[in-house]
């Protein structure tokens, strides 16, 4: 059942967990000691693994029979809207609380713009590989 | 072959002597040296640097690299032989789509035409490197002139879009040396 999952995969999402969480602290949450500002690093990673296990475990189901560059980019971006749109619902009491609207949208804003600098970054890996087949083909 | 000789006097006579009897040619403008032990190397050039008792050791990796030469040279015009309703066929390496092993047996595509090979999968692995046939996964060995695309999938795989309109997929284990074949 978890044999296609990328565990590297996983383990990187921990520690984007942890980079996000420690990016988050700069829109001015305030934790009153320095123990709590760091668990909510750590819980930020524990929130990215959860994150990372379960987008692995769903798009290993997935049969290549859909596999099409059209297909990966959408799903990749609906992956990503779901997980803004789930931190955004789930998220909302406790940091309107804290810090207000509007610096709880530019985190929101931080993370879809994160989540589509990903997606950019996949896309022109994408063109590289193909690039790199046809000048092969061609040379041979 | 040419190769430049920096040696003793003693020794000297005797590996020109050995030399001239294989298809090695001597000459100064050689890539390759074959330098004595103790002397200069030359610079701008491969050395080969040998004892001076060891000297026949050391023309025999020579005439050894000079036939491995002539055997890659011959292998340009490789050919498999598929058996297929039966009769035998000539299959150029060019023509492959790819290589499967399916129960034991291993088969080649070629056009949707499928025949039978002898040999195991990591014998062709092996033969057809120099040909851009490269392992994708546990069964296949595929040829990258064949591929139309490469897309990328989920769990660190990629999918194959074969001229022939088939899809093969790259398991995660070959995906990076894949990608290490196509110099990224």
């Amino acid at each position: 059942m978890f044999k296609n999952i990328n565990k590297s995969a996983v383990v990187k999402s921990f520690f984007l967990g942890i980079l996000i969480g420690f990016i988050i602290q700069f829109f001015g949450i305030g934790f009153d000691s320095f123990g709590l500002l760091i668990l909510s690093i750590f819980i930020s990673g524990i929130i990215g693994l959860f994150i990372g296990f379960v987008t692995e475990w769903i798009t290993s189901f997935l049969p290549i029979s859909l596999a099409n560059p059209r297909m990966f980019f959408i799903i990749n971006s609906i992956i990503a809207l779901t997980v803004a749109g789930s931190i955004f619902i789930i998220g909302k009491p406790f940091f309107y609380a804290k810090v207000g609207s509007m610096e709880f949208c530019f985190m929101i804003s931080f993370i879809l713009v994160a989540i589509a600098f990903a997606n950019i970054l996949d896309y022109l890996n994408y063109r590289r590989i193909n690039k790199k087949l046809l000048y092969l083909q061609k040379k041979h | 072959m040419n190769v430049q000789v920096f040696c003793s006097y003693s020794v000297k006579d005797k590996i020109l002597k050995k030399l001239s009897q294989s298809d090695i040619m001597v000459s100064e403008n050689a890539k390759v040296a074959l330098v004595e032990k103790g002397l200069e190397l030359p610079v701008g050039k491969v050395s080969i640097v040998f004892d001076a008792i060891d000297y026949l050791e050391a023309i025999e990796l020579l005439i050894a690299d000079n036939k491995f030469e002539d055997s890659v040279n011959i292998k340009k015009d490789f050919t498999l032989t598929g058996f297929a309703n039966n009769r035998f066929t000539i299959i150029k390496p060019s023509d492959i789509q790819y290589i499967q092993a399916n129960k034991n047996k291993v088969y080649c595509i070629v056009d949707s035409n499928e025949f039978l090979l002898k040999q195991p999968l990591y014998h062709y692995e092996k033969i057809l490197a120099t040909h851009f046939i490269v392992r994708i996964n546990k069964s296949q060995l595929v040829n990258l002139m064949q591929v139309k695309e490469i897309i990328p999938w989920f769990n660190s795989r990629l999918v194959l879009d074969m001229k022939n309109g088939e899809r093969l997929e790259v398991s995660k284990k070959f995906a990076s040396e894949l990608r290490k074949q196509l110099g990224i």
